[in-house]
């Protein structure tokens, strides 16, 4: 394992942790972003950037003051002043990268999913496992204040048990990367895996899957090109978390705008709506029966990036603690998906074999509803 | 024209709440000739409230038909004696409204549906939802291509959690074998789905009970226990063919809830609205147009469901030898999905519908 820069230790605070970035398109201009306001804390070095297309590597240097651009992502996993390595690639090379970085003891960040196929994904948990490099599979939506205080919610019993929930998330779909519609990518692993991620937080490991999917939009435009869809672009997955309680979670390439809470769960005693989306989410609502009304809790952290499991990772590497976002969970979720593909095809139920312990999250809640919603379609 | 003899079978919660009160709106069409009710107390009192001649009680419906000169039934009791009364009253000569579910399997409803045909019978199955404005407007909408091809939706049917309170009436029907949320709740978003997107081809299932029964706290039953005897909490996943999916919770187990009723999410646009409630204005979203809150016409009703219109409905049809919009193979095919939902659930796959609309 490579070790942060001494040099660059002050005594004071822990060395920053030096940066890699493989793939520079969209999804790296955010992480930047943390990234840059991190440099100019002293956390973090943004050392070495590469893509299959060099231009977009060398703009990401001139944007945010990358040390060097690399022709290969090897020259980056082979680095000795790297210490943790960014995985923004496409979808199917995400494991393939994140194999080698581990393997050469790097810390790593890979956006999801975590891998394509389960064992590529159990590989790659296995080399976790050993360390020395930490492995973060994004995404990183537990890490948002609003979903933590949802956890605790649920966890402290404001709703009762959870027996029913919803989750939607689509759009119309990418213009651009034709690997979103071919055999690897779609809908459920770009889109639906935040529902997913954020159910199995709250509600635990998936038992069972089953689901209907399908293609609705045979030919697109991409990349300037018709492209023939290969994966399907529109699911309808349901998942049994045992104990009587079914999520379902909706997702595609086929939707307009829409007016719908991220997350929606029914407890016993009350719902909770999470508005917004996982990634950004809006604050929450909440019904409890002895309240007998709708409480608005307003978004204490507009302002909280979906690129934060960056921030996490780099505050684990320097305080020397596993990050919460487990590899775990990852495996977990590219099983539920993977499965539920499988299910829109052969139509049987699937049962879930693998298992994770969610994060738990401590500390006070107590925030005070912005205003009241009486329903009334209610008798009082 | 002359006036239609009309009979209720049945005056419990759902007949106090949405149909007796709103029987006014028929005074020129109906003549309220006899009301059958549980008790005698209940038949009296009904019978005086809402100004109908004559009253029965204790099930005795035959004497009803043969003391009386009767062309309709409002057949409004528990969902478990609908097709057994029904069928009853098809083969007195009767024109038929039957309340959800028409029957409680699908070979009940297509005896039901064969016994109205073979008698020349006008058979009206609730719910009305596709007579109801939002509903229609949403039609409009998609027939005009506003939205675009629909390609996902979602629906709910929440029953409310058990026990209600303030609930009139006897509340164990629902609860016993063949009632459930699918049957009581599902129903209405079912029949808005295949009305609005056509017939469902497949259906995949879970469903579970979230509790084993019950204690009554209020109204004529309170203090009884009542035994979950079917699932309450079913997720529906409903297949229309090209790729069109959609879900549906139908379930007991849901406090309340913000989200849109039913979502058809087009590939240019969105449309969400309220299944129940006749005056909730429709949401459509239009690609490029933004957002737009449709206030939709007065069904006659000043909110929640407008069951009254399916009795209209029936009087419609008699009176113009019509057939009903609100037909016996609409609900047959509902029931369909339903049945074939809860052994798709216990068989753990996907399984074809084989009626259709």
């Amino acid at each position: 394992m490579s070790t942060p820069d001494i040099a660059a230790y002050d005594g004071q605070r822990p060395a920053p942790v030096r940066i890699g970035v493989v793939g520079c398109g969209s999804v790296a201009q955010a992480y930047m972003g943390q990234a840059e306001l991190m440099q100019a804390r002293g956390q973090v070095q943004l050392v070495a950037a590469c893509d299959v297309v060099p231009e977009r590597a060398q703009a990401l240097q001139k944007k945010f003051g990358v040390r060097r651009v690399v022709d290969r992502y090897q020259d980056i996993v082979d680095a000795a002043d790297i210490d943790l390595i960014l995985v923004l690639t496409s979808m199917p090379e995400h494991g393939p990268i994140t194999r080698a970085a581990l393997k050469a003891g790097k810390h790593v960040l890979v956006e999801k999913p975590i891998a394509v196929n389960l064992d590529e994904a159990a590989e790659l948990v296995a080399l976790a496992s050993k360390g020395p490099g930490y492995l973060l599979p994004a995404p990183n939506v537990i890490l948002s204040p609003t979903y933590q205080t949802i956890w605790k919610r649920i966890q402290r019993g404001d709703i009762g048990p959870v027996f029913s929930a919803r989750g939607l998330y689509g759009w119309s779909g990418p213009e651009w990367g034709k690997w979103f519609y071919l055999p690897g990518g779609g809908p459920l692993f770009d889109l639906g895996v935040y529902n997913i991620v954020s159910l199995t937080g709250l509600l635990g490991p998936v038992r069972r899957v089953m689901a209907m999917t399908g293609v609705a939009i045979p030919e697109r435009q991409v990349d300037g090109e018709l492209l023939r869809v290969e994966t399907e672009d529109n699911a309808q997955v349901l998942l049994d978390f045992g104990g009587a309680c079914y999520a379902v979670v909706t997702t595609g390439f086929i939707f307009q705008q829409y007016r719908r809470p991220a997350l929606e769960l029914y407890g016993a005693r009350g719902t909770i709506q999470m508005l917004g989306d996982d990634w950004s989410p809006k604050g929450y609502e909440m019904w409890q029966n002895e309240t007998a009304s709708w409480q608005v809790f307003n978004e204490t952290a507009s302002h909280w990036p979906w690129t934060d499991g960056l921030r996490h990772l780099v505050e684990s590497i320097q305080h020397g603690k596993p990050p919460i976002i487990t590899p775990e969970h990852g495996f977990h979720v590219l099983e539920v998906m993977l499965k539920a593909q499988e299910s829109g095809r052969t139509g049987r139920a699937l049962d879930i074999e693998s298992r994770f312990t969610p994060a738990e999250f401590v500390g006070q809640l107590e925030q005070r509803a912005e205003h009241r919603i009486h329903d009334r379609t209610r008798a009082e | 024209m002359n006036k239609i003899k009309l009979a209720f079978l049945g005056a419990g919660d759902v007949a106090q709440r949405d149909y007796l009160p709103e029987l006014h709106r028929l005074d020129g069409r109906v003549a309220r000739v006899a009301i059958c009710a549980q008790t005698p107390d209940r038949a009296r009192a009904m019978a005086q409230q809402y100004h109908f001649e004559r009253w029965y009680a204790n099930g005795d419906y035959g004497r009803m038909l043969m003391e009386n000169e009767i062309d309709a039934v409002a057949n409004l009791t528990p969902i478990q004696l609908h097709y057994e009364t029904t069928l009853g009253l098809l083969k007195a000569g009767k024109h038929i409204y039957s309340e959800k579910p028409l029957a409680g399997s699908v070979a009940e409803a297509r005896q039901l549906q064969q016994a109205a045909q073979a008698g020349g019978l006008t058979l009206v199955s609730a719910p009305c939802v596709m007579l109801w404005p939002q509903i229609k407007l949403a039609q409009a909408l998609l027939q005009q291509g506003e939205i675009g091809e629909v390609y996902s939706a979602r629906a709910y049917g929440h029953g409310g959690v058990p026990p209600w309170g303030g609930y009139p009436s006897d509340p164990s029907p629902f609860f016993a074998r063949g009632g459930g949320p699918a049957m009581d709740m599902g129903v209405y978003p079912l029949h808005a789905l295949t009305g609005l997107l056509g017939s469902v081809q497949r259906v995949a299932a879970m469903t579970s009970r979230t509790q084993e029964g019950f204690i009554v706290v209020d109204g004529p039953a309170a203090g009884k226990h009542v035994p979950m005897e079917v699932d309450d909490n079913w997720q529906m996943l409903l297949d229309f063919g090209q790729g069109r999916i959609a879900t549906l919770a139908a379930n007991n187990c849901v406090q309340d809830t913000r989200a849109p009723q039913l979502e058809l999410h087009g590939l240019k646009g969105t449309i969400a609205l309220n299944v129940i409630d006749v005056s909730a204005p429709v949401e459509v979203y239009r690609a490029g147009q933004g957002w737009e809150t449709i206030p939709v016409p007065q069904s006659g009703r000043a909110a929640g469901p407008d069951h009254l219109l399916g009795i209209a409905h029936l009087v419609d049809c008699i009176q113009a030898g019509q057939a009903p919009i609100l037909s016996a193979q609409h609900a047959i095919h509902v029931l369909d999905i339903i049945e074939t939902a809860g052994r798709a659930a216990g068989e753990g796959r996907t399984l074809p519908v084989a009626s259709r609309l």
